[in-house]
């Protein structure tokens, strides 16, 4: 670098609010000369080419400082927000304002039957991919109940839509409860359960490249009944669920953060499994209100909330995201869970409803109502099923299965009910994951028939 | 005596790679060209091709059991082994990867630990230094199992503990990119960088030689950069054990061309060249087709097309390592 004593002074600051970003500041000979938490920089610096390098959670961005003189650096950060927030390039005039106004206006006290669920889905960029036209989108999601009936299909009535600013919103009302919400029309079909409560409206918020962006999909629950364009609550849940996948990760909260999280119960939620699944503890927010989402209740260890409810063996999608194994530090589900199922193999969908999965033929038909009650029945003695009340599992897979014969889809409706059968047995045989022999039924029922030919 | 088991697979039967055969003959040219392995029959070079059926697993074993018995032979000597994979992979922990073999995912498992690998090759008893290098993905997914070596490869030989360096494309639970190094090739992103790496961008202090600990800070303070540089978000890992930090992996050769960096430009401009200081380096009028070449000390460089604003960051890592932009 120069030898002069020469310094100037620079300001780098964000066109962004954003909490938490960590910043390295390198000089022209490549020396950090800066690390740290911060959202903006106030320094000395000697003439020279700098690059400032930012982080948060796990987006990655750099910058080139060309200092000759006093200056003040102003940058777009560019986190690829899936919640139209906070003024990021993903977010547009043209997508927040608009969220906004339709959730504003339809959570209005007095709008009869106050809608407590918000769907948003949008481009990220309205000029890209040309071809994708949400008018032709909105119609693959629908809206199940817990007993798989359509309750309501995205339609042109029913949902607002902008074909040139690329996006569509739903909003309705039901009742209490669990529902899935199913989206069809993409190559990765997938459905996700969700709930509803009293006072709170129940989010999800989907965005497209050239297709569903399904890793970055979410659910909020919000008690705030609305959605705000500088909403920061959508930002801290994205750290939360990155310190799912380390629980080191949680120190990045910041203290605005954690008084981000006290005021929203899912979010008090969120933290709660996490620590309890990290540290067997939880030890913040233990005053603060919670939200008993089943599925995180389950995480938790909260075996009680489990018996008392109809819960599915799902976890929510912003919960699979980040659903890894740290050595003894991260969080760990416990292996022959119907879970491990669901991340394993179809992510995040009822396995049981995934039939787009199962594509090798079957042709055994006989007897097919009969061994469907035999099937169902060794399906509910799951170590994992016999825990829950009632014969929820064996009515909701009748059903299913019921239906899927309704729309001629028999066969892969006995393949599924023979795996669910045959995957214990052949995992204890074979000495294998469950899991591993659900992914590859097939193989291993091969093997399996093969060591036991009387089969 | 060293010794190198170099894997590259691109013939998957499912999503075929395109770099990872590139990379893999690439790695062993690098160590033969930098004499890193003296012996070039101590290189298995092992990659698969539409006429083969070559990696599936056994291969890998053979190779060990072949430099294992070599490596006996020259017991009284310092015994290093390179163990360099490139292919698809599968995060099982922070520190095992599931190294994707020729017919995954057809052939259920069809991986091998790369763990397992590792303490088979410390438990060996003959050599002292382990070094592996993985360019996969490691996304998680904690139900697939790599497979061990064949054999007994969890009972600990000899008294020797050797030094380990390990170096990961990608952090656990994350992606590994190709990314298209010039027009007609596709290479792993972390492969290219380690190479210019060893070569000796990683000298970071210009001792004139690369050590483990200067290539994991190299990895962990540049390649994020290097990954954006082709729109890429990935960021490598390196770890050491057992005093590992101190391997001297190479000698930096030093550069005896009168420059270090190529600049060929692909506009029609005036474009000027500033230097680490921010001063004028070159004002010039350019077209297509035109190259300058400069020895650039180690640092920040930008160029800035004085009609259009563009301007595109260089950083030359090194003195002693070529370097090539277009602009």
């Amino acid at each position: 670098m120069n030898n002069s004593d020469v310094k100037f002074h620079i300001l780098v600051a964000f066109n962004q609010p954003v909490e938490g970003l960590h910043l390295v500041l390198v000089d022209g000979d490549l020396q950090i000369i800066y690390a740290g938490y911060t959202s903006q920089l106030d320094m000395f610096v000697e003439k020279g080419i700098y690059r400032l390098k930012v982080n948060l959670i796990d987006y990655y961005q750099e910058y080139l400082l060309i200092v000759d003189a006093d200056k003040t650096f102003h940058f777009d950060f560019d986190y690829p927000s899936v919640a139209p927030i906070l003024s990021f390039k993903a977010t547009h005039d043209y997508l927040c304002k608009n969220l906004e106004a339709f959730s504003i206006q339809s959570t209005n006290p007095n709008t009869p039957d106050r809608p407590n669920f918000l769907f948003f889905g949008a481009k990220y960029d309205k000029n890209t991919f040309p071809e994708l036209v949400p008018v032709t989108l909105l119609t693959s999601y629908s809206i199940l109940s817990s007993t798989n009936e359509i309750l309501i299909e995205f339609n042109t009535d029913n949902t607002r839509f902008n074909n040139e600013e690329g996006w569509f919103i739903f909003s309705g009302k039901l009742d209490n409860g669990l529902y899935f919400l199913k989206a069809n029309g993409t190559e990765d079909p997938r459905i996700f359960p969700f709930y509803i409560y009293d006072h709170y409206q129940t989010q999800f918020m989907i965005r497209y490249h050239n297709k569903a962006d399904m890793e970055n999909c979410f659910f909020f629950y919000s008690n705030k009944q609305s959605f705000r364009r500088e909403a920061e609550e959508y930002l801290v849940l994205d750290k939360i669920m990155y310190a799912f996948k380390d629980y080191k990760n949680f120190q990045q909260l910041t203290d605005s953060d954690h008084g981000i999280i006290r005021e929203h119960p899912f979010l008090v939620t969120l933290v709660r499994a996490l620590q309890i699944l990290a540290t067997g503890e939880n030890t913040d927010f233990t005053d603060c209100e919670f939200l008993p989402l089943p599925d995180l209740e389950l995480l938790a260890g909260n075996k009680q909330l489990i018996e008392l409810n109809n819960l599915l063996p799902v976890l929510s999608a912003v919960m699979t995201r980040f659903a890894v194994n740290e050595n003894n530090s991260g969080i760990n589900f416990e292996q022959e869970l119907l879970i491990d199922m669901v991340i394993d193999y179809v992510k995040y969908d009822l396995y049981w409803n995934n039939f787009s999965q199962i594509d090798a033929p079957y042709s055994n038909l006989t007897g097919f109502m009969d061994r469907l009650d035999e099937l169902t029945r060794s399906f509910i003695t799951h170590p994992y099923i016999i825990n829950v009340k009632g014969n929820t599992y064996q009515e909701r897979l009748i059903q299913a299965v019921t239906r899927l014969i309704a729309t001629n889809q028999t066969k892969e409706a006995i393949k599924l009910l023979t795996r669910a059968d045959s995957i214990s047995t052949i995992a204890q045989q074979l000495n294998l994951p469950t899991s591993q022999v659900f992914r590859n039924f097939d193989t291993y029922n091969d093997i399996y028939n093969k060591i036991n030919p009387t089969q | 005596m060293e010794y190198a088991i170099i894997i590259g697979i691109d013939h998957y039967d499912k999503r075929a790679l395109s770099g990872a055969v590139a990379d893999a003959e690439a790695f062993a040219k690098f160590l033969t060209d930098m004499q890193l392995v003296s012996n070039p029959d101590n290189i298995k070079l092992l990659k698969s091709d539409a006429s083969n059926q070559i990696v599936i697993g056994y291969e890998i074993d053979s190779a060990i059991e072949a430099i294992t018995e070599n490596a006996k032979t020259h017991r009284n000597e310092t015994n290093r082994i390179y163990f360099y994979f490139s292919g698809h992979g599968i995060g099982n922990t922070f520190n095992n990867t599931a190294l994707c073999m020729r017919f995954w995912p057809k052939m259920i498992n069809h991986c091998i630990s790369s763990l397992d690998y590792l303490t088979g090759l410390i438990n060996k008893g003959i050599f002292d230094e382990v070094l592996l290098f993985l360019d996969c993905c490691r996304e998680n997914d904690t139900m697939i199992k790599g497979l061990p070596p064949i054999g007994d490869w969890q009972n600990k030989v000899g008294e020797r503990v050797p030094k380990v360096l390990v170096c990961n494309s990608t952090i656990y639970g994350k992606l590994s990119y190709e990314v298209s190094i010039d027009s007609n090739q596709k290479r792993g992103a972390f492969t290219s960088f380690l190479i210019e790496s060893l070569k000796g961008d990683a000298d970071t202090n210009n001792s004139g030689r690369i050590t483990a600990l200067d290539l994991k800070q190299h990895i962990e303070n540049n390649f994020p950069t290097y990954a954006l540089k082709y729109n890429k978000i990935q960021n490598g890992s390196a770890s050491t054990d057992n005093g590992g930090d101190n391997i001297v992996i190479c000698e930096v050769k030093k550069l005896e061309e009168a420059y270090n960096f190529e600049i060929t430009f692909n506009r029609n401009s005036n474009v000027t060249l500033y230097n680490k200081n921010a001063d004028k380096l070159r004002t010039d009028n350019v077209v297509t087709g035109d190259k300058w070449h400069y020895k650039l000390e180690k640092g920040n460089y930008v160029l800035v097309d004085n009609v259009s604003g563009e301007q595109k960051t260089i950083i030359n890592f090194s003195e002693n390592t070529m370097g090539y932009e277009q602009f």
